[in-house]
């Protein structure tokens, strides 16, 4: 179980490195869109220092849907999500293996670039380091919950608006904790975070059954 | 060879699928009052002895590895068949054969477990097949329309990854050996976007060579192939059921077998 696991990681970042536009068109994404508000609303400090969590959690939010429509798709095109199927794994298991890869490629770039971001906006250096947890505890968040929209309208004409539609109010819980916990002052951070943890782990356990599911519905 | 002819003629595969002709017969009853072929005609005849492991066995070769019971299935409001039923023993390959739109890639599906039949059941070695769930899967080789590889992966790779998934612990040399066998030499290290239709073929369907599973299940898998890999795909399919393995298989051309027993399944327009 383990090795098929591990497999499958391997082999959804050796695809995503061979073709790397998918990854860096996620990231440039999530730049350019959390560029443009500074462009936009003028650069006086005050009010982009407000604005600077939300900003990023939204741009964040985003960028994680934009790749999410390829998560099962291209699987789904050439036949090895009916192979996975039919592997004898736990197809959840599986699951949670693409889902980690996906997170890894989408979701830990926006964590790692948070910083320059975070400079845009004048946010102090306790900001960013609390931005950028935040961001390592709710993106694996988006990514699960995301799981479940793109099986759902797999192979639906036109899912990636309805993924849309489906996904982002599920997202709003994330995007209130994980900004709110930027927002506040550092001795107050604590329960943001443990909110954010309890979702995240709600989700790790629930969002791959239930993906797995939707994958079999979708497969018939 | 004659001995082992003579040892098959006595078996109880012949009886196994009188049993089920009759079934079928009573069916046409049900279904037809006229002279008019009911929804499945089956047909049995043996092209060759089945040697098998436990062969000399009589009682192992009555034994039922898979049964269909009463299967129908239905696509949205047109009911493709129904009343299928068979039982395949060890050393067994089904040949399914129908025009285009019958039901065959649906029943096979069915049988792998990827579709939900409207009735009817389904049991591997007794137990139905919804209750095995991974089990079953793990004893299931199923080849279908896509050819379930990774254009951006190698031929080596794919062939990996989809080994280490089903679970089998096979050794990177016979990995390579595999694709060898395809007649892939010299090709396993090419991104399989690079290969022609054919050749990604081979690839997926070096699976087959590396594969332990008891059960194959095969969706046109002779489409897009060259006459020498049509000679060694029946090659194949001829050592699998010589070893006491199960093919299920949909083709419009004939697999010669060297062994074992042919059974045919015919699939008629529902109604």
């Amino acid at each position: 179980m383990g090795r098929a696991f591990f497999c499958l990681l391997r082999r959804d970042i050796t695809l995503a490195m061979r073709r790397r536009t998918d990854v860096l068109t996620t990231l440039f994404f999530f730049i350019i869109v959390v560029s443009l508000f500074p462009l936009g609303v003028g650069s006086e400090q005050e009010i982009l220092r407000k604005l600077g969590p939300g900003v990023v959690w939204v741009a964040a939010l985003l960028a994680s849907m934009l790749a999410l429509e390829r998560l099962f798709a291209a699987d789904y095109e050439d036949g090895t999500l009916e192979q996975m199927l039919l592997a004898g794994q736990p197809l959840s298991w599986l699951v949670l293996a693409k889902v980690c890869a996906h997170w890894l490629l989408t979701g830990l770039p926006l964590v790692l670039i948070a910083p320059l971001i975070g400079m845009q906006y004048y946010l102090s250096e306790t900001a960013i380091l609390v931005t950028m947890l935040a961001l390592l505890v709710g993106t694996p968040v988006l990514s699960l919950i995301g799981a479940i929209g793109a099986a759902l309208t797999l192979g639906l004409r036109g899912g990636g608006i309805l993924l849309s539609l489906l996904i982002l109010p599920l997202y709003v819980p994330v995007l209130i904790y994980g900004s709110g916990a930027v927002a506040v002052e550092l001795d107050g951070v604590q329960p943001f975070f443990y909110l954010l943890g309890a979702f995240l782990v709600l989700s790790l356990l629930f969002a791959p059954i239930a993906s797995a599911a939707a994958l079999r519905i979708a497969l018939e | 060879m004659p001995d082992m002819r003579r040892g098959r003629t006595a078996s109880g595969c012949a009886k196994g699928a009188e049993r089920l002709r009759f079934r079928d017969c009573d069916q046409r009853i049900q279904v037809s009052s006229s002279q008019q072929p009911g929804p499945a005609i089956f047909v049995s005849d043996t092209l060759g002895p089945a040697v098998r492991p436990g062969g000399r066995n009589g009682q192992q070769r009555l034994f039922t590895m898979l049964e269909v019971v009463d299967l129908a299935c239905r696509r949205g409001d047109r009911r493709l068949f129904s009343a299928v039923g068979f039982r395949l023993e060890p050393g067994v390959l089904l040949h399914v054969r129908g025009r285009n739109g019958t039901g065959k890639t649906t029943l096979l599906r069915a049988l792998c477990g990827l579709f939900t039949p409207e009735q009817g059941r389904i049991h591997w070695r007794g137990e139905d097949i919804r209750e095995l769930g991974d089990e079953y899967h793990r004893e299931l080789l199923f080849f279908g329309h896509l050819n379930g590889i990774k254009s951006e992966l190698t031929g080596i790779e794919n062939l990996r990854i989809s080994a280490t998934l089903d679970g089998d612990g096979v050794e990177d040399a016979d990995l390579w050996q595999a694709l060898a066998r395809m007649g892939l030499d010299g090709f396993e290290d090419l991104p399989t976007k690079m290969l022609s239709q054919g050749q990604k073929k081979r690839v997926a369907l070096a699976r087959l060579v590396v594969s332990g599973a008891p059960l194959w299940v095969l969706d046109e898998p002779f489409t897009a192939l060259d006459v020498d890999a049509v000679a060694l795909l029946q090659v194949l399919i001829a050592e699998h059921v010589e070893r006491g393995g199960l093919a299920v298989l949909t083709t419009h051309q004939e697999v010669p077998l060297t062994s074992g027993q042919v059974q045919r399944l015919d699939l008629e327009f529902g109604y």
